[in-house]
């Protein structure tokens, strides 16, 4: 850059001569961000599904993530979280398809994900109390991740099942991304609230 | 010379001008008297091989003859047919010429009656140009005003066959008199194409050919004459057996498609090994001699492309509201982006087909209710200038060696005493394993990555926020890498603070090349 033109890389010492964030800046961002700090709540839309297959009390979220993937979990009422039960392992060699998380996607196209229905049999769950439960898709799509680390720490479901405890990353069908709710009967938070409430009453 | 595109009897006489006119200044040194025609002198080897191909009872017309016999002299081929006949026979010895003068009817044979071009050499040169012209004037080009361009020919294969069948037969023909060398046997197709109408087309443009490749000819005007002829599109399934006879390619997409539709193309360079590894015998014992007289001569489209140009330069992003490239319009209006706005001032100066924006670094704006972008603390746009295609790849490259340094607000789940930030400034090159990030998940590759950070400083602002500055490898998710994207980034900043962080504000300080 010998003709006077300045190497703008040059100039990238500091940031406070170009009025970045400093302590006095900041305080005002944290106002405005009171609402919704974590990712998890502000990128993702939350739904949930009950009774997923039919088997009384399986609750379990559905968080889409605004670029559409969805992330499946279990939901705190679930039937294996009830009567004092803590989960004590997770088994992914079930169903036809063998153990899911083999199953690697790959390319930017996902070449090679399984294609999942509401009722298909991701995993189960294995509690103390020698009960097991099957956890299901609860959304059709491609299965994009299982969540390994489920197998050697499955105490991330009892502790964290809403984040770092989640199943799994599905991304749904192109035709159904943007009416998720309506083709897989999906609740919003508040509808779940009620019937979930209305259900302890009785 | 200018010419305009009228009527054909206009278009005859102006055509004998111009090649009379054009022997008159260039080619002084070969005139001979008054007669101002071109005088063909051609090696030995080159007139046995003109008296073999005269001798044979399959017609091929005269600038296909000239080509075999490499002769390169523009003038020559401006020529009707009948006067390179004649340029032939002068240039033949007595016992030649009576030969060829038996033959002058053969050699001016009727247009589309040559057995190795099939009429693509002999069409009109004016009538060529208009052509050529209006296409240019179609897709909107002064063609009065000088410029460069590149002239093209994409031939039906079959051509490529004739033509060595052809040599091979002439070859035959002349008893072994003459070797088969090996190299370069005779000028190739698309040359004579040049040097038949390459000139008459300069003249009625007042564009000049360039057919270098160089750097310097980016944005260059590419014409591109493309025949097709399904007819003898036979000859190429004889010749390669059925496999790799076409290949397919995807075309370029068009605006809001994902990809473009695949199309089949000729398989050119797979008929030219082909051709060029086969010995004569083997050659001419798979196709009959003479080839199938056609009923149809290809026809002829005439492409006008423009070579990329590339513009390269640094810029400098001050708003939070302005994403690096437009978000996907599934999730809200489109706003303005740097590619956007730099495109629009641009693009009405080059009047592009379609426009790629190439970013060294790709942070884009997250979409998010909290305000959330980068800011590039460069200068505004700087240096903005035409670059090469090495340009490009540096940019490419660069990214794989770049170290960032961003300055980041956290927030943190539970209050955090001052002493515990000292856990985050005591970190070296951290290692950490990426996932990638849900947020990009639905269009890059699932992958782990494995990045550094260099150093992290953290500044306390209150119980509950801090100011993080980092320093990173580039291709870090600095997002994620605070909050963890659900255990799929390990180790992350919540992780190390032993509870759930997240990032409220970004901005990118500054990039080291």
């Amino acid at each position: 850059m010998e003709d006077g033109v300045e190497n703008p890389r040059k100039r990238l010492k500091t940031g406070e001569e170009s009025g970045h964030m400093t302590q006095t800046s900041v305080g005002a961002a944290c106002l405005r961000s009171r609402e919704k700090l974590l990712a998890r709540e502000r990128d993702y839309t939350h739904y949930f599904a009950t009774n997923v297959g039919g088997q009384e009390g399986a609750d379990q979220f559905v968080y889409q993530h605004f670029n559409s993937l969805c992330v499946v979990g279990l939901a705190p009422s679930h039937v294996a979280f009830r009567d004092g039960r803590r989960i004590v392992a997770v088994d992914f060699d079930v169903g036809r398809s063998g153990d899911k998380t083999e199953v690697k996607p790959s390319g930017k196209k996902k070449n090679g994900s399984l294609f999942v229905k509401e009722d298909s049999r991701l995993c189960d769950v294995v509690c103390d109390d020698g009960s097991r439960f099957k956890i299901r898709a609860a959304i059709q799509g491609h299965l994009l991740e299982m969540n390994s680390n489920l197998q050697s720490n499955p105490d991330l479901l009892n502790l964290k099942a809403s984040s770092e405890g989640f199943i799994s990353i599905i991304q749904p069908r192109r035709e159904l991304e943007n009416k998720l709710r309506e083709s897989c009967k999906l609740l919003s938070l508040d509808e779940f609230n009620k019937v979930r409430s209305v259900e302890s009453v009785e | 010379m200018q010419e305009a595109a009228g009527a054909d009897l206009e278009e005859e006489g102006g055509g004998r001008g111009g090649g009379e006119g054009g022997a008159d200044e260039a080619m002084a040194c070969k005139e001979e008297g008054g007669k101002g025609k071109p005088i063909l002198s051609l090696p030995d080897d080159a007139k046995k091989l003109l008296s073999c191909m005269l001798s044979m009872t399959v017609k091929c017309c005269a600038r296909c003859m000239l080509g075999m016999v490499k002769v390169r002299d523009p003038l020559i081929y401006a020529l009707s047919q009948e006067e390179i006949a004649s340029s032939i026979a002068d240039s033949l010895d007595e016992e030649g010429r009576d030969r060829c003068m038996a033959e002058t009817s053969a050699l001016a044979c009727r247009k589309g009656d040559c057995c190795v071009c099939m009429g693509l050499l002999q069409s009109d040169q004016g009538e060529i140009s208009s052509q050529v012209k209006e296409a240019l004037t179609t897709a909107g080009y002064d063609v009065d005003s000088p410029c460069t361009f590149m002239l093209s020919l994409s031939a039906p294969s079959s051509i490529f066959i004739r033509q060595y069948l052809y040599y091979y037969k002439a070859l035959e023909g002349s008893g072994g008199a003459l070797g088969v060398s090996c190299e370069q046997k005779w000028i190739e197709l698309k040359e004579v194409y040049r040097l038949t109408y390459g000139r008459r087309i300069q003249q009625v443009l007042s564009w000049t050919i360039d057919q270098s490749s160089t750097d310097s000819c980016a944005g260059r005007v590419k014409v591109t004459m493309e025949y097709r002829h399904e007819e003898s599109a036979g000859m190429k399934e004889v010749l390669l057996e059925g496999k790799s006879v076409k290949r397919t390619m995807r075309e370029r997409r068009e605006r809001g498609q994902r990809k473009g539709n695949l199309v089949e193309i000729e398989n050119i360079i797979a008929v030219h090994n082909v051709l060029h590894g086969m010995t004569p015998a083997a050659l001419l014992s798979k196709f009959s001699w003479p080839p199938a007289a056609i009923s149809k001569e290809p026809e002829l489209t005439v492409k006008v492309e423009r070579e990329s140009v590339y513009i390269g330069g640094c810029y400098c992003k001050y708003s939070r509201k302005v994403s690096q490239s437009p978000w996907n319009e599934a999730h809200g209006e489109l706003q303005d982006s740097v590619q956007t706005l730099i495109l629009k001032e641009i693009a009405p100066l080059y009047q592009p087909e379609e426009t790629k924006f190439m970013g060294s670094g790709r942070e884009d704006v997250d979409g998010r209710p909290v305000d959330f972008n980068f800011e590039k603390i460069q200068e505004l746009v700087s240096n903005l200038r035409p670059v090469g295609r090495d340009y490009v790849d540096s940019i490419k490259s660069s990214g794989e060696t770049k170290r960032k340094t961003y300055r980041a607000l956290v927030w943190t789940s539970a209050p955090l005493p001052p002493s515990k930030l000292d856990v985050l400034n005591q970190m070296q090159e951290l290692a950490v394993f990426q996932n990638t990030p849900i947020r990009v998940l639905h269009r890059r590759s699932l992958a782990e990555r494995k990045r550094t950070v260099y150093r992290m400083s953290a500044e306390r602002v209150n119980d509950r926020f801090f100011l993080l500055d980092l320093e990173t490898e580039a291709g870090t998710y600095i997002k994620e890498f605070v909050h963890g994207d659900l255990g799929r980034t390990r180790p992350s900043v919540g992780g190390l603070l032993c509870c759930e962080a997240d990032i409220l504000q970004l901005d990118v300080v500054g990039v080291e090349l």
